[in-house]
């Protein structure tokens, strides 16, 4: 896959706070790359530097090699925006703000008629084209938003949070959405905070905080990043300490919590679950409902951080 | 494309449409209700204090239209010509007062002995009207309408098939009508410092200023359009590959082409549903909505690009300012200019709404447009200031500043 967008030690100031800090990252023809980091990390200002509404200090950002700035008209022409917040004009309906949009990149008419019923085709909502933006529910306005952002089809989509406040029905039908643009050819670059939608969709994540690089990889590489890899529940009665302090001298093995019923265990890599049992079994402890769960993208991100990703 | 649906965008507005359109209409039916009551505004005046001097005239053989006319002012000065008359009044429409030269009379006129002088150049067929400042609106009214009324007649008085006595009813007629719409609708406030102010037109032309006025919601919304900083659909105009001058000049005129439309549209309705004399200049009334509505989106540019808050916080602190500036003109308290003039002139040197009210009243009422320039002078400069800010506050933000 080839290089599409360069982002090379990007600085971005606001006064004394440094919002992005020499970040640098590179986005690959056809993935559907994570940008992954809280509230305030510097992801949407990083993205606002690549569409050059912002003027950053520092740094250089090109796509298919050529550098970005607000003049760029022939690489605007390749972008589409989904923005975080609802971004249609409320007196027109759902086919006009679609049209309105996408005619600021299509002139030809009889083309932008076929785009816009495409668009509108692919986030369903024909039968509501005629419809005003406030007759629409939550879910129903995101789709109209992501129709604005892509109904002239471009090549790069930048999507800023779209599943922000939507049920999970609509959820679904937006990851499918940004699945099969990503099958049709397209780019897409996904900043949000919530995890299991990233995990779910992007080929490559990349973790942000204070303006800074953090981490980069696919999950399974981030995830093998860290030392706690796992963590094990079990159910179990009456536990000695003395057999608490075997498992806890099993290697792998972090910490050990036990409350008289539930036994909770952070392990690193291995077959720990396996190794637990053992002790557990050869001391004929009975055993009810035994989980072991694998680390989250939040587990990455707490571990690299030490702080939580997920603010809400 | 982008012309077309920022103009229906801003068709279905109804906030905009309401403050722009409705409201200053139903303010004038109010109006006109208050002021068409029975016998309410309702004022008689006393004879115009006038003299009349023949210019380029023969003194021995006058022209038959200075002969006319000077009989028609000989008619209207006679109290019984006019009671016997359809004009409903009791007393003479004008006190002749015998002057020998232009001189003397423009002395008078100086040392208020005299409120309107009629210079009739026969041979031209023409009436200038010299008004002093002893003169008010009532004063000015009647001048005007005796002149107008003496000129739409004059092919009726030329007719030798007419009678002397039916020629002089003609124009007693039409001078009858034109007075008694005045008559009926006006109420004079006399001021302490002696002018006097036409409470009945001047609601009205406040009320058309107004809505002039409410266009800066139109200026606000027009930077919000294309600003990547100020609201989201900026934002995606801002990534498009659209050339920013281009989106902002789609926008701003439709909104401006709507805007003028409207204020045409209030205009016809004043004089036509509601009788309100809107004069002859037709050029100058254009250039007044033109320049208005420019000022108030230039101005709605200023603080949809300075001021703080979202959209609507922006719109409302822009409708409060020009409220005020609508207020401080005498829309709610006619008195309001007069008093200002007499205590701080200033306020009504710079309030736009009053500026703009004196504009419109002068054009429909002053002979001299002397006035009506100065102020439109006085908003043209501001306006011109208001976009120049504007557009160098839009051209440097080369990146949109999120």
């Amino acid at each position: 896959m080839s290089e599409i967008i360069k982002v090379d030690g990007l600085v971005k100031r606001y006064k004394e706070l440094i919002a992005v800090d020499n970040f640098s990252m590179t986005v690959n023809e056809g993935e559907i790359l994570g940008l992954l980091g809280p509230n305030g990390s510097g992801k949407s200002t990083t993205i606002n530097c690549i569409l050059s509404l912002l003027e950053f200090d520092k740094g250089t950002i090109t796509i298919h090699g050529k550098e970005m700035s607000p003049k760029a008209y022939d690489l605007k022409a390749q972008i589409g925006v989904v923005p975080q917040e609802v971004s249609v004009f409320e007196e027109l309906t759902v086919y006009e703000n679609i049209d309105f949009f996408c005619g600021l990149y299509i002139t030809d008419s009889e083309k932008r008629k076929k785009m816009v019923q495409e668009a509108i085709d692919f986030v369903e909502l024909n039968e509501f084209k005629k419809f005003r933006p406030k007759k629409l529910s939550g879910g129903l306005k995101r789709r109209l938003n992501i129709a604005c952002g892509i109904a002239h089809k471009p090549k790069i989509i930048f999507f800023d949070e779209p599943t922000v406040a939507v049920d999970p029905q609509s959820r679904n039908k937006i990851l499918e959405g940004i699945e099969q643009l990503r099958k049709e050819g397209a780019t897409i670059i996904y900043t949000s905070h919530y995890m299991e939608e990233v995990e779910q969709l992007a080929d490559r994540i990349i973790i942000i905080d204070k303006g800074q690089l953090i981490a980069e990889g696919t999950v399974d590489e981030l995830k093998s990043m860290i030392k706690k890899c796992e963590m094990i529940r079990i159910e179990a009665k009456g536990i000695t300490d003395e057999d608490l302090d075997k498992i806890r001298a099993l290697e792998n093995i972090f910490t050990v919590e036990y409350d008289g019923k539930h036994l909770k265990i952070e392990a690193g890599k291995g077959n720990n679950v396996v190794e637990v049992i053992k002790v557990l079994q050869e001391k004929g402890y009975r055993m009810k409902n035994v989980y072991s769960e694998q680390p989250t993208l939040n587990d990455v991100f707490l571990e690299l951080t030490g702080k939580e990703l997920r603010d809400d | 494309m982008m012309f077309t649906y920022y103009l229906r965008k801003t068709l279905r507005d109804k906030a905009y449409l309401f403050w722009s359109l409705a409201f200053p209409i139903l303010l004038m039916t109010c109006f006109n209700v208050t002021f068409m009551g029975p016998a309410r505004g309702e004022v008689d005046f006393a004879p115009v204090e006038s003299a009349v001097l023949f210019i380029d005239e023969d003194a021995e053989e006058k022209s038959a239209f200075a002969e006319e006319f000077e009989s028609v002012l000989a008619n209207l000065a006679d109290t019984e010509a006019v009671k016997k008359s359809n004009m409903g009044y009791d007393h003479a429409i004008v006190k002749l007062i015998s002057v020998q030269n232009r001189e003397e009379a423009e002395k008078m006129i100086l040392d208020k002995d005299l409120q309107v002088l009629f210079l009739v150049k026969g041979k031209e067929e023409k009436i200038d009207v010299k008004v002093g400042d002893s003169a008010n609106t009532t004063t000015l009214m009647v001048a005007r309408g005796i002149v107008e009324s003496y000129r739409r007649n004059y092919m009726i008085i030329k007719d030798a098939a007419m009678t002397a006595p039916d020629k002089i009813e003609a124009v007693m007629t039409s001078l009858s009508e034109s007075i008694s719409v005045m008559k009926a609708k006006s109420a004079y406030i006399e001021n302490d410092d002696g002018t006097s102010a036409n409470v009945y037109m001047w609601y009205f032309y406040s009320t058309i200023v107004m809505g002039m006025f409410f266009n800066v919601t139109a200026g606000v919304h027009t930077v919000f359009d294309i600003q990547g900083n100020l609201s989201g659909y900026g934002m995606r105009t801002s990534v498009s590959p659209k050339k920013k001058t281009q989106i902002l000049l789609s926008a701003f005129s439709a909104r401006y082409v709507l805007s003028c439309a409207i204020t045409f549209f209030a205009l016809t309705v004043m004089n036509r549903c509601f009788d309100v004399p809107l004069g002859n200049r037709f050029p100058h009334i254009i250039l007044f909505v033109l320049v208005g509505n420019l000022f108030s989106m230039s101005l709605g540019s200023v603080f949809g690009l300075f001021t703080k808050g979202d959209e609507t916080q922006r719109d409302n602190k822009a409708t409060a300012i020009v409220m005020i500036s609508v207020i401080l003109s005498g829309e709610m308290i006619v008195q309001l200019p007069g008093l200002f003039e007499k205590y701080c002139p200033i306020i009504n040197r710079i309030n736009p709404a009053t500026i703009m009210n004196f504009a419109f009243f002068r054009l429909v009422n002053y002979p001299s447009l002397t006035g009506f320039w100065m102020n439109m002078i006085k908003i043209g400069l501001a306006t011109v200031l208001f976009l120049t800010v504007s557009i160098l506050k839009l051209r440097r933000e080369k990146y949109a500043a999120l």
